[in-house]
């Protein structure tokens, strides 16, 4: 990346002002910016960048088990999305006179307690628990980014009031403030969501501040903010792809976290409400009957940790094989 | 997401003093880095009130119509609004309630009119009770695994703590819970399913009733210590003192917990500190799959009936605790740690 950017620079520059004297040209003609040239370097970029994937592919796809996880998780997100197709039964069609039987051919997990088939509902309850992961990791991206990019570019004050509410949000129990800001804007998946989101942007906030307190001090940074480039250009050209990698990292473990958190809260009745379940209400709901039916809280259990666990093993599995050296671990 | 915070930690206390803490006396550097830090929760704990009593904000709407209940009449609405001094601008506002909070008054519930300060500290024992066990039951596996497989690194019972720790960070605290429930609890008379009974009353059904919950919670917390003492603890296995320690014929066990131990046990505390947060968070959801009386169960049912002036106290008591233990840990720290001081 680094060795690129200098050139980058330069087509800024031109960028900005096409009105440039042939004299100057002359003057810039000693470096390779003829658009010819400039074509080349820009090859040159796209292989590397293609190799760097290539390499981090080959560096990923030699860590077994987070291969398997890949795969796991494209399997669960299949199988969510092909739900009405892989259903065997209506997930919310009731059925008393068949509640809470034993897993059989007919109902391969067995019935909850108002006879709805268990299988149907946890593959489409699936759906609502990937989508609600997403949704929090969506909003804490959304408000962590930003912040974070403020953060450690403005220094000083404005520095100084985002960490330090980074700090208290980070010190707080999260599963509690979440359930205190529930318990002000309504119960509800999507209420829910935006609160757990709301809590993990910390995280978001702290990573980027610091990726771009170590990119700024790059000599082809202050290069950029000497020669004029605006902020924002800075930040969309030369930060953000340099801390992509870490980011990634840390998106596949706050979506596992997210989808932990939205469990938690759909099993305390706080986050989807019925007859839309999820995971964690349909654990909810095989716990209020675990005396006459044991098994029943075992498929939304085990789906969950599954889920939760796969998220982890990639997160791992990146953080080994993506980004530069130093990040790697 | 542990080695971020030990990581700012540090950062966040460079600042400043630089060289010239190498001419003044320990007593004083230990002084300044006790102050320092003290600052810092106090910041931390004036932003935590600010969340806490900023909650009212969140409500749509008038929050005094929202609070006051299904179709309040006037006369409602307006004992709400005193109730909760919103007829005060809200800078007024969140300085009066700060300032009888201070006094220990966190006004009264919404719905049961009883007082919240005397509502949260009945049920904290059952919350810290449980957060105690979560711990004692973490170090207990923690300590022996971890030194277990640092020990005979590569192999069988190393690789099967990697596979063990990995599934219990991501196996939901309230699933084990429930397995719990079904495998032990229900096939046995000594560990019930359901219900706390104090200290004071009878220790032994004290441990009874809350040895579940503990496991259930501490699990991950299991997991996620054995790792860090593995991995502390090979770093200190491979370093020159314990080689010389080694050579000069110390046996192995006198090794690991004279020399070893001490130097592994900082990163280990760091991590307790920055799980307390999520430890106390998490019994929210083992108290209510136990039926414990403790202050996630107020919580849920204060949330359910959006009793705002319990959900404030309960953030703001909170909050207060988990900085409390934060702020001990960092400074234990620096005392331990002459490094960290500065």
């Amino acid at each position: 990346m680094n060795q690129h950017d200098p050139t980058a620079t330069t087509s800024d520059t031109q960028g900005q002002k096409p009105a440039t004297t042939p004299q100057k040209w002359a003057v810039w003609s000693a470096q390779p910016t003829s658009p010819a040239a400039t074509e080349t370097t820009n090859q040159t970029t796209a292989h590397y960048a293609g190799s760097a994937v290539r390499q981090t592919l080959r560096r990923f796809m030699r860590m077994r088990a987070s291969v398997v996880c890949c795969v796991l998780l494209l399997l669960l997100t299949t199988v969510s999305v092909a739900a009405p197709l892989l259903a065997t039964h209506d997930p919310d069609a009731t059925d008393l006179s068949s509640s809470l039987v034993s897993p059989s051919g007919d109902h391969w997990l067995g019935t909850d307690q108002i006879g709805r088939d268990t299988y149907s509902r946890l593959i489409y309850a699936g759906r609502v628990s990937l989508l609600a992961a997403v949704e929090a990791l969506v909003v804490s991206v959304g408000i962590g980014l930003p912040l974070g990019l403020v953060a450690g570019f403005a220094r000083g004050k404005t520095d100084a009031i985002i960490s330090a509410v980074t700090d208290a949000v980070m010190a707080m129990p999260g599963l509690l403030l979440a359930i205190a800001i529930i318990g002000a804007i309504g119960p509800g998946l999507t209420n829910a969501m935006i609160a757990v989101g709301v809590l993990l942007s910390p995280r978001f906030v702290r990573l980027v501040r610091a990726s771009v307190i170590s990119v700024r001090e790059n000599a082809y940074i202050e290069a950029a903010i000497t020669s004029g480039t605006s902020p924002v250009r800075i930040m969309g050209r030369h930060v953000i792809p340099n801390i992509l990698p870490p980011l990634l990292v840390q998106a596949a473990f706050t979506t596992g976290f997210a989808m932990l958190a939205e469990a938690s809260l759909s099993f305390l009745g706080l986050g989807v409400q019925p007859p839309q379940a999820s995971w964690g209400s349909m654990l909810n709901s095989a716990y209020q009957t675990i005396n006459q039916s044991s098994f029943q809280p075992i498929p939304p259990g085990i789906a969950i940790a599954v889920a939760v666990l796969a998220f982890n093993v990639i997160g791992d599995g990146l953080r080994a094989s993506i980004g530069r050296e130093e990040y790697r671990s | 997401m542990t080695n971020n915070t030990a990581a700012t930690r540090t950062t966040a206390t460079d600042g400043g003093i630089g060289n010239e803490a190498e001419v003044v006396s320990p007593l004083r550097t230990i002084a300044r880095m006790v102050a320092r830090r003290l600052a810092r929760s106090v910041v931390l704990l004036f932003i935590v009130s600010i969340a806490a009593f900023g909650l009212i904000w969140l409500v749509p709407g008038n929050p005094a119509s929202t609070l006051a209940g299904e179709f309040p009449s006037q006369e409602e609405i307006a004992a709400v609004e005193s109730a909760l001094g919103l007829d005060a601008p809200p800078h007024r506002q969140y300085i009066d309630w700060l300032g009888s909070a201070l006094t220990g008054d966190l006004g009264e519930s919404l719905r049961s009119g009883r007082s919240v300060s005397s509502e949260i500290t009945a049920r904290l024992p059952v919350t810290l009770s449980i957060t105690f066990f979560a711990v004692v039951f973490a170090l207990l596996v923690a300590v022996p695994v971890g030194t277990l497989a640092a020990v005979r690194r590569g192999s069988l019972s190393d690789r099967l703590l990697t596979v063990g720790s990995t599934l219990g960070v991501a196996t939901p605290s309230f699933f084990v819970a429930i397995l719990l429930v079904i495998f032990v609890a229900l096939n046995s008379d000594f560990f019930p399913a359901t219900g706390y009974v104090g200290p004071s009353e009878s220790i032994y059904d004290w441990v009874r009733h809350n040895t579940l919950p503990g496991i259930a919670l501490g699990l991950a917390l299991a997991a996620e210590l054995a790792r860090q003492i593995r991995s502390a603890l090979i770093d200190v296995l491979r370093s020159d003192y314990v080689r010389t320690a080694r050579a000069k014929g110390i046996p192995e066990r006198i090794v690991l917990t004279k020399h070893a131990y001490k130097n592994s046990a900082l990163p280990v505390v760091t991590i307790l500190g920055a799980q307390i947060a999520t430890l106390v968070g998490g019994t929210v959801i083992i108290e209510s799959i136990f039926a414990m009386p403790g202050i996630g169960g107020l919580a849920i049912s204060s949330v359910l009936s959006q009793d705002i002036p319990v959900i404030q106290g309960i953030v703001l008591v909170v909050g207060a605790l988990v900085v409390a233990v934060n702020t001990l840990v960092d400074i234990s720290y620096g005392f331990f740690d002459p490094r960290t001081r500065q």
